[in-house]
């Protein structure tokens, strides 16, 4: 039983960092309809702040290893995110929905292109290893360690849950979803329409760096390998299924679409023989990917669809 | 509180149940049954490498399991792999996953480094897990050992980038080659491989043309390759994979390059032969880690192709082998001495029957039957696995002789080999000329 209660503690961390993620996504995607496709970009800045602020020193980095705690770590990670996001909001958000996909696609690719070639921060694709680890040096159980640590994960995001509630129900939350749906009509209303965007975009971004700043401390080993595109269509998959526009679908549809990949997983090696186990391996895609398009078809606004505010 | 009866939270909860409910009902099968886990890239960007190695360690592993039966002793092993996507938070959860629901205390790590080193440090050495890594090359472990991260639970039964260099650049040497040029993966192998590369071609001598790197999946490396001609160099040292490969091959013949190439282990691979045609590989020199005329690996490749209906020729599959076996013999000597198979118990077993002052044995169900009866009798065995000679340092890194190998009649064979002693002296030169 024990094991069993280990291993949902450390599936929920790790499920954590894609609902940190998807809560961000939405603020940006759900209810502003910003196309980002930049999510790993953003979420690899993070990590590195943190990774490069907390982590040890390398004989191979000319800079790093600076050893602050770790929640210094996080906040500067979320502004840093926040800066590469205005950065990246400054050029691309004047662009509509497709090419600002596309740039944001070029941008994160980018960035991770950078961070497997500045090696003398980076280690290039050594990666960066040993990070410390919250309560690790506290506690010797790692069980206890992990549970103070999804204890954090839980209080980080209904910290993010609560604060992003009340703004998409605040007067701001009403232009950004005006923008959405009508951005000339909002513009007409004589609101600044590129204020708001980047205020959002740049609000989505720090959440995604401080879940890419979770993810290193927790991991506590980060390459570039760990920020492909995959990461970015995982969360949007997650958001999509959950329920655009709803914060609390964000959570629920990153729970669920993480527990089908883990758990389609263990039932497929259940069902087939240990000769297929190898080419069964690839029905994992197959079944996330059904029941995303299930999900479009018969339920297009998500598990649960976006509530009608009235905004005070 | 509507949230509990939401869709979500439903589905979410017949997800759990499936899991508690298989690995219950995989709990109350046999009474006495040990599990070898395996993380491997099976789909993502090592999938085509992943397969073959999976297979591999499994074959490892159910001989030394016949080989058990047939003398009665020690728990039946069962072989369970998981996919890591090639993805790290894909690659921890399937590994918590063996870890807490499935009892596993030995994985076959995964291939690519980046993988291998987020369940290093976030699952298998917290779990007491012993890990032996198939084709991690990076030297990132060696620093993770040295800093006490991992515990001495970490094995690889591939050579570390620095030694498989060295060999390719002697290799490279003894062809005849004075002026290779490099195309090299931008990953760490890649990196690693070339710099080392470079370091010990000089020392022995020789020049090295340009240097460059490549990002996987593009549709033509044209670019790349010109770079790589410019300065006249005689031959290319083709650190690639087999896809992209292909791609560099026939640019680079297309631009009149010199039909005169290095191949590293990754290269190794039939599937690539048949594709670019051996009459255009007359003059290419492919280096593995094994020694020549190998009786385990040649054992294996037969049993391999038997098993599986696949060709035993490529990356990973000796050194997979050589994990599934490794771990497998490590449960059953356990059993034999009525120890635990907790992680810690199994390096340590992994280490006594690897490493130069035990009695020899090989691979196959014959060998391993030689050895499980030698161990039984309370001897000290060496583990001659298909990379060859087996011999952990205290970070888990293996050193094996090396063997050189070219193509005839669109075969591979062997042309020589390239022992440790003549690796070490290379590496004494390249550190004195760099001091």
């Amino acid at each position: 039983m024990i094991d069993i209660l280990s291993f949902l503690i450390f599936f929920f961390i790790v499920c954590s960092f894609y609902i940190i993620s998807s809560l961000g996504l939405n603020i940006q995607y759900g209810f502003t309809g910003m196309f980002n496709v930049g999510i790993a970009g953003f979420f690899a800045v993070g990590a590195y702040t943190s990774a490069i602020l907390t982590g040890p020193n390398y004989a191979d980095t000319i800079f790093g290893g600076f050893g602050l705690p770790i929640i210094l770590g996080w906040v500067c990670a979320i502004i840093v995110s926040g800066i590469a996001g205005l950065l990246v909001g400054l050029i691309t958000l004047k662009l509509r929905e497709d090419f600002l996909a596309i740039s944001t696609f070029g941008i994160a690719i980018s960035l991770q292109l950078v961070a497997l070639n500045v090696e003398s921060v980076t280690r290039g694709p050594n990666g960066l290893y040993a990070l410390p680890k919250p309560f690790a040096h506290i506690f010797d159980s790692p069980f206890v360690s992990n549970v103070c640590y999804l204890i954090i994960c839980i209080v980080v995001i209904t910290m993010i849950y609560y604060a992003l509630e009340r703004a998409v129900r605040s007067p701001w939350g009403r232009v950004l979803r005006s923008i959405r749906e009508d951005e000339v009509a909002a513009e007409a209303l004589g609101k600044n329409v590129f204020m708001y965007r980047l205020q959002a975009f740049i609000l989505g971004c720090g959440i995604m760096g401080l879940a890419g700043a979770m993810y290193a401390n927790f991991v506590r080993f980060i390459s570039p390998q760990d920020f492909l595109p995959i990461f970015t269509i995982q969360v949007y998959v997650m958001l999509i299924v959950g329920g655009k526009g709803n914060n609390l679908g964000a959570i629920v549809g990153a729970i669920v679409i993480w527990a089908l990949w883990s758990a389609s997983d263990s039932l497929i090696n259940f069902i087939v023989t240990p000769d297929f186990q190898t080419q069964a391996a690839a029905l994992r895609i197959i079944i996330v990917g059904m029941v995303l398009v299930l999900m479009l078809v018969f339920k297009p606004s998500g598990i649960l669809p976006e509530k009608k505010h009235v905004s005070g | 509180m509507k949230v509990l009866q939401s869709k979500g939270v439903r589905i979410l909860g017949a997800a759990m149940l499936c899991m508690a409910a298989s690995s219950l009902f995989n709990a109350s099968m046999a009474a006495c049954e040990h599990k070898v886990g395996a993380v491997l890239s099976l789909t993502g960007a090592y999938g085509a490498h992943g397969v073959p190695i999976s297979r591999a360690a499994q074959l490892g592993v159910e001989q030394v399991n016949e080989a058990r039966a047939a003398l009665g002793v020690g728990c039946e092993l069962v072989y369970d792999v998981r996919d890591s996507n090639t993805q790290a938070s894909v690659a921890v959860d399937a590994a918590r996953k063996l870890i807490d629901l499935e009892g596993v205390t030995a994985l076959v790590g995964p291939i690519s480094s980046g993988i291998t080193a987020p369940l290093l440090s976030s699952v298998t050495v917290e779990k007491d897990v012993v890990v032996v890594a198939t084709a991690s090359t990076s030297s990132t472990f060696t620093n993770m050992g040295k800093r006490g991260e991992t515990k001495g639970l970490f094995f690889r039964t591939l050579s570390s980038d620095s030694l498989q260099a060295v060999a390719a650049a002697m290799m490279a040497y003894e062809a005849g080659f004075r002026k290779p040029a490099i195309i090299y993966f931008n990953n760490d192998w890649g990196k690693n491989n070339q710099a080392g590369f470079i370091d010990a071609f000089k020392a022995l001598g020789g020049e090295i043309g340009n240097s460059v790197p490549f990002n996987p999946d593009q549709p033509s490396y044209r670019s790349e390759i010109t770079k790589t001609l410019e300065g006249d160099p005689d031959s290319l040292y083709m650190l690639s994979n087999t896809q992209d490969g292909v791609k560099h091959f026939r640019d680079w013949i297309r631009f009149d390059g010199p039909q005169n190439f290095i191949m590293p282990q990754g290269m190794n691979d039939s599937a690539f032969v048949d594709t670019v045609g051996a009459d255009l590989l007359k003059n290419a020199w492919f280096i593995s880690p094994g020694t020549p005329a190998n009786s385990s690996l040649e054992k294996m490749e037969s049993d391999f192709q038997v098993r599986w209906d696949a060709t035993p020729k490529g990356p990973g599959r000796n050194s997979g082998y050589d994990a599934g076996v490794l771990i497998g013999l490590a449960m059953v000597t356990a059993d034999m001495r009525g120890l635990d198979t907790s992680g810690s118990t199994l390096a340590k077993i992994i280490r006594e029957i690897t490493g130069p002052d035990g009695e020899e044995h090989y691979g196959g169900v014959d060998g391993l039957k030689a050895a499980i009866k030698a161990i039984k009798a309370g001897k000290n065995i060496w583990y001659v696995g298909a990379t060859g000679p087996i011999d952990f340092d205290p970070y888990g890194d293996v050193a094996t002789p090396f063997v050189m190998m070219k193509i005839k009649d669109g075969d591979y064979v062997d042309v020589g080999g390239i022992s440790l002693e003549e690796v070490s002296e290379v590496k004494a030169k390249v550190r004195a000329m760099n001091n």
